[in-house]
């Protein structure tokens, strides 16, 4: 009895990705594309430079310039759009804020 | 007897007519990526107790080759990764089953909260479809649902320890990726 309570606990015990996460991904690139200067970077500093950056928890992904968020914008794609980023615990962005990152990204994000 | 032969094999013709083939992982040179000079192997030992944040230096995500076949190393050799599937069509569920093992010891990598990541592209992740990961016995893990809503050559990424940072050389921290066609 108590090794089935345990295998009963054990395929309850992990998690997952977000169940009420939106399929919200733009279909296709907007006119004009979201500005990374005056948009995103600034949505980029408000929720993830506390971790992704220099000194942080995740340092080994630094979002702190266009070139590493270009060259990691596939994983912030699917991680943001997949709501497992920001983690629990930390603010989400807002509709506005996370339709505008994800336009940038469908968009291929551009350095504009 | 002869009628009823035709009629089996009609039957079977139908069957196999209207089944269709899915898709699955991409068949290919099998990956050695933690095999040594020497022929040895590489195998990097974890520690639970350095599932923590440490700060590193900056940088970025430093992702291995996206593999073929349904089994492979993971990036830092830490682990073992086979997988099976059920049928993969286009905006169909789809079930992993991944058994991942310590590649120090064989031990089974239990309590990994196996997390996956699926992209065409990289303007292109998997639609969200609340995927969840059930882990048992200790080291198996069913995925499910994924969907794929567009025909090609899809990357997977399993991820181990997600929640652990990826600083420490012995992180639990762990991922590995695969080629996956979908029809």
């Amino acid at each position: 009895m108590r090794s089935l309570l345990a295998l009963a606990m054990l395929g309850a015990a992990c998690g997952g990705t977000a169940l009420n996460c939106p399929n919200d991904l733009p279909a296709a690139c907007p006119t004009p594309a979201p500005s990374y200067r005056n948009e995103v970077a600034p949505i980029i500093t408000s929720r993830c430079l506390k971790c992704h950056a220099p000194g942080g928890q995740e340092a080994s992904k630094d979002f702190t310039t266009y070139a590493n968020v270009f060259a990691q914008r596939q994983p912030i794609l699917t991680q943001t759009y997949s709501c497992r980023m920001p983690p629990e615990g930390e603010p989400r962005p807002t509709d506005p804020e996370r339709a505008t990152l994800l336009a940038w990204l469908v968009c291929g994000s551009p350095d504009n | 007897m002869m009628r009823s032969t035709v009629g089996i094999l009609a039957v079977i013709g139908i069957a196999a007519a209207c089944s269709g083939s899915s898709g699955g992982p991409v068949a290919g040179a099998a990956e050695t990526h933690c095999t040594l000079p020497d022929g040895g192997v590489e195998a990097q030992p974890i520690n639970l107790a350095s599932c923590t944040p440490t700060g590193g230096d900056a940088g970025v995500i430093n992702y291995g080759d996206t593999r073929f076949n349904s089994e492979a190393d993971d990036d830092d050799c830490k682990y073992h990764v086979k997988f099976a599937n059920s049928d993969i069509n286009q905006n169909e569920d789809v079930a992993f089953d991944v058994v991942a093992t310590e590649k120090a010891g064989g031990a089974p990598a239990a309590g990994a909260n196996i997390d996956i990541e699926a992209f065409l592209n990289a303007t292109h992740p998997a639609p969200n479809s609340g995927v969840h990961t059930t882990e048992n016995p200790p080291g198996t893990y069913r995925i499910s649902p994924v969907r794929f809503d567009a025909p090609g050559r899809w990357t997977v990424r399993f991820h181990l320890h997600e929640d652990c940072a990826d600083e420490a050389p012995d992180s639990p921290h762990g991922h590995v990726a695969f080629y996956i066609d979908v029809p």
